[in-house]
């Protein structure tokens, strides 16, 4: 295995953050925020990273790219539009109009487009990974048609029932699942960390 | 049993095939194509039908949309209860432009109770979905008429879990002025300056990082939450251990709660469209597992026979 | 997105151009790829900007440069920070082992918030919310006690891989189907909250836009 600067970083700020977790000291207090406000830099400056290699990529595609323009173009202007309504002269950023109208008239409506497309998408794929997978597949479809009718909006004492149905499958036989799932998650991902903490097997090796 | 399997089905190749070639690449998804049931109008009937019902008004009074079982609404609302006099109420904004459609009318009925009890509200946000939204949210708050010095915008902390472990001792930026952000470094300048955490989830970093990052380090911190309905089981554990004090995790229970307290500043969204929505989803699942359970039934031995 | 708006020029121009953008995404359905495409790109470089428009407002800016603008001295802890960033930021054209230094940090962080509350806020409580309530109705106990053997069968099928004996693997098996069967509900609340949202945008351009049904 490996061993090289990286790899001891991690170990060091990662066990360092751990005892600062279970551990109360003045001292390994201010070390660890210090080192949180390096981490919480260093991830914003990774979001410039990505847009910056995004806006290469955009840029390469411009140059070489046959007939197929608009793509890149949208990007970029895209992009351009965003940054020049945030750091105009005078600008308050996120919060100036111009970038919540950006926001309000054009991001959201076009995710929650995307997301309401995925109602049909799903029905369409359920259809289609019954003939992939067909027993468990049946099995999840029909869990999910009867948490469908224990959902259905209706009132009086049929609604009443179904509500009162709901909430019971939602707290002990989902809950149960959901509950094991949670545990299991949990155990698999202390144990991933454990093992990068501690370089077991080389995972943030160099 | 015999159980189908992909090899050798030339139609189910021809699907695997275009789900490889991408959606960019593909005139339409293959199952609103004219196979298995799903023909080509089908979407559009769909979305006719639930125009009509968005358009009508909610006609009959066996449709109800706010969900009969109050306990949701009644464990969150007490949660709410237990706050002091002029509370603090730090608002961790961190839906997303996909979910936030479904909790908008929980979200604001809440937002306006709390504004109408005296709370005092300060948002925060660690995803850029959850920030756009949350400045949204704010500038809508005070065109309502809620005073500007009852609210406080802490703006966006980017690292994820590092930035709200951050948050935990220092969550006031340098350059936040104005008597709240005054207030909450004269009570420490941390998350635990505030009398309780509403989360408005929908992204990844939702209610349940912040149980893992900040209610381990704030036990006393009450936490209520604010969720879609797809994230409804995932939180239920949690609600059960008393980890999270309340939850409105349905948008019946959304409807629910803002119906009960009379604060909604929307319509709620139309009872008829989501059932006739539900009724076409529950007849394309029954038709798709019914007639796998049914040929499978068929085909078991006694019945070969 | 209604609500977002104010009955001003700016808002109706808004209003319009939203539900324009919803007809121009939703035309997937009728087999148009050009228009889906051209959203698909607007969105990614509008969210790409967004992210980069906060991360320098709201973060480098008044965290990194401005302080160390302000009063370059009294900030001595900072100066490593601006390697750091710079590292990061430049990652495409510097030595690998340069960049490795801020993503170690990154990876140290993640893994370490991860761990701590993997364990003691998910697994600890978890466990113990999943024992017998004392004191509780016989309905409830019975409630309980199902929510407990469901509980233990998924998270067995959960780790089937230190499954021993027919009697682990009958449990593992069964588990599996439990497990099978709750992401089963789970899908049907995925579904309602997507339908919600088609609802949702319905009503945005029929009531919202055209003015419809108010």
């Amino acid at each position: 295995m490996r061993r090289s600067l990286p790899t001891a970083l991690v170990v060091v700020v990662g066990l360092l953050l751990l005892l600062d977790f279970v551990v109360v000291n003045p001292s390994l207090a201010a070390l660890a925020g210090t080192l949180l406000e390096y981490i919480v830099l260093i991830a914003a400056a990774a979001a410039i990273t990505g847009a910056l290699a995004l806006g290469l990529r955009q840029v390469g595609l411009l140059r070489h790219g046959g007939e197929a323009r608009s793509g890149p173009l949208l990007v970029l202007g895209g992009m351009a539009v965003m940054l020049i309504a945030g750091f105009y002269p005078g600008s308050s950023g996120a919060t100036d109009p111009a970038v919540r109208w950006l926001v309000a008239a054009l991001l959201m409506p076009l995710v929650a487009a995307l997301f309401g497309l995925l109602f049909f998408f799903l029905l369409g794929a359920a259809q289609r990974g019954l003939r992939l997978r067909s027993r468990e597949t049946t099995v999840m479809l029909l869990a999910a048609c009867a948490a469908l009718v224990l959902l259905l909006p209706l009132g009086g004492i049929v609604g009443a029932w179904l509500a009162g149905a709901s909430s019971w499958a939602l707290a002990v036989p989902i809950g149960g699942v959901f509950r094991g799932l949670l545990i299991g998650i949990a155990i698999a991902t202390a144990i991933s960390a454990a093992r990068i903490l501690l370089a077991v097997d080389g995972a943030s090796d160099d | 049993m015999t159980e189908a399997t992909p090899e050798g089905d030339p139609q189910i190749e021809s699907e695997v095939k275009e789900s490889e070639a991408g959606p960019m690449r593909r005139r339409a998804p293959a199952s609103l194509r004219s196979r298995a049931g799903w023909p080509v109008l089908a979407p559009f009937a769909l979305l006719a039908l639930l125009a009509v019902a968005v358009v009508l008004p909610n006609l009959a009074p066996p449709l109800s949309l706010a969900n009969p079982d109050r306990t949701a609404v009644t464990g969150f609302r007490a949660a709410l209860g237990t706050l002091p006099d002029d509370p603090l109420v730090l608002v961790a904004f961190d839906a997303d432009f996909g979910t936030y459609p479904e909790i908008s009318y929980a979200t604001r009925s809440a937002l306006a109770e709390l504004a109408d009890s005296g709370a005092s509200l300060a948002f925060v946000s660690y995803s850029p979905e959850g920030r756009a939204l949350a400045a949204a949210e704010l500038d809508r708050l005070q065109r309502s008429g809620v005073p500007a010095d009852r609210l406080l915008d802490l703006g966006y902390r980017s690292g994820v879990e590092a930035g709200l472990v951050q948050s935990v001792t220092s969550i006031v930026p340098e350059a936040a002025s104005g008597p709240l952000a005054g207030r909450v470094r004269a009570q420490g300048g941390g998350i635990d300056a505030f009398d309780a955490a509403l989360i408005v989830g929908g992204s990844d970093l939702g209610p349940r990082i912040w149980i893992e990052q900040v209610a381990t380090r704030i036990p006393q911190l009450p936490l209520v939450a604010i969720a879609p309905t797809v994230l409804r089981p995932e939180l239920e554990p949690y609600l059960a251990s008393g980890q999270l004090e309340g939850l409105l995790g349905t948008l019946r229970d959304g409807v629910a709660y803002g119906g009960d307290n009379g604060t909604a500043p929307d319509r709620p969204p139309s009872a008829l469209a989501m059932l006739l929505g539900m009724l076409v989803g529950i007849g394309v699942l029954v038709e798709a597992a019914g007639g796998r359970l049914a040929a499978a039934l068929s085909s078991l031995p006694g019945r070969r026979r | 997105m209604n609500g977002f708006f104010a009955g001003d020029l700016a808002g109706i121009a808004g209003t319009t151009v939203g539900a324009l953008v919803t007809i121009g995404v939703w035309s997937y359905l009728a087999g148009e790829r050009r228009v889906f495409g051209w959203a698909q790109h607007l969105l990614a470089g509008l969210a790409t900007g967004y992210l980069v428009l906060i991360s320098l407002r709201e973060v480098l800016i008044p965290r990194l440069v401005q302080p160390l603008l302000a009063d370059p001295t009294a900030n001595l802890v900072l100066w490593p920070a601006v390697l750091l960033v710079a590292a990061m930021i430049a990652a495409r054209w510097l030595p690998r082992g340069v960049v490795a230094v801020p993503v170690a940090l990154l990876i140290a962080g993640t893994a370490a918030f991860a761990l701590g509350g993997a364990v003691v806020g998910t697994l600890l409580p978890q466990l113990a919310a999943s024992l017998l309530p004392a004191g509780a109705n016989p309905g409830g106990l019975i409630d309980a006690l199902v929510g407990l053997v469901v509980t233990a069968l998924v998270v067995v099928a959960f780790l089937h891989g230190t499954r021993s004996g027919r009697l682990g693997a009958a449990a593992a098996g069964t588990g599996r189907w439990l497990l099978v069967g709750g992401l089963g509900g789970w899908l049907g609340f995925l579904l309602v909250s997507r339908l919600a949202l088609l609802v949702e945008r319905l009503r945005f351009i029929l009531v919202d836009w055209l003015g419809l049904g108010r």
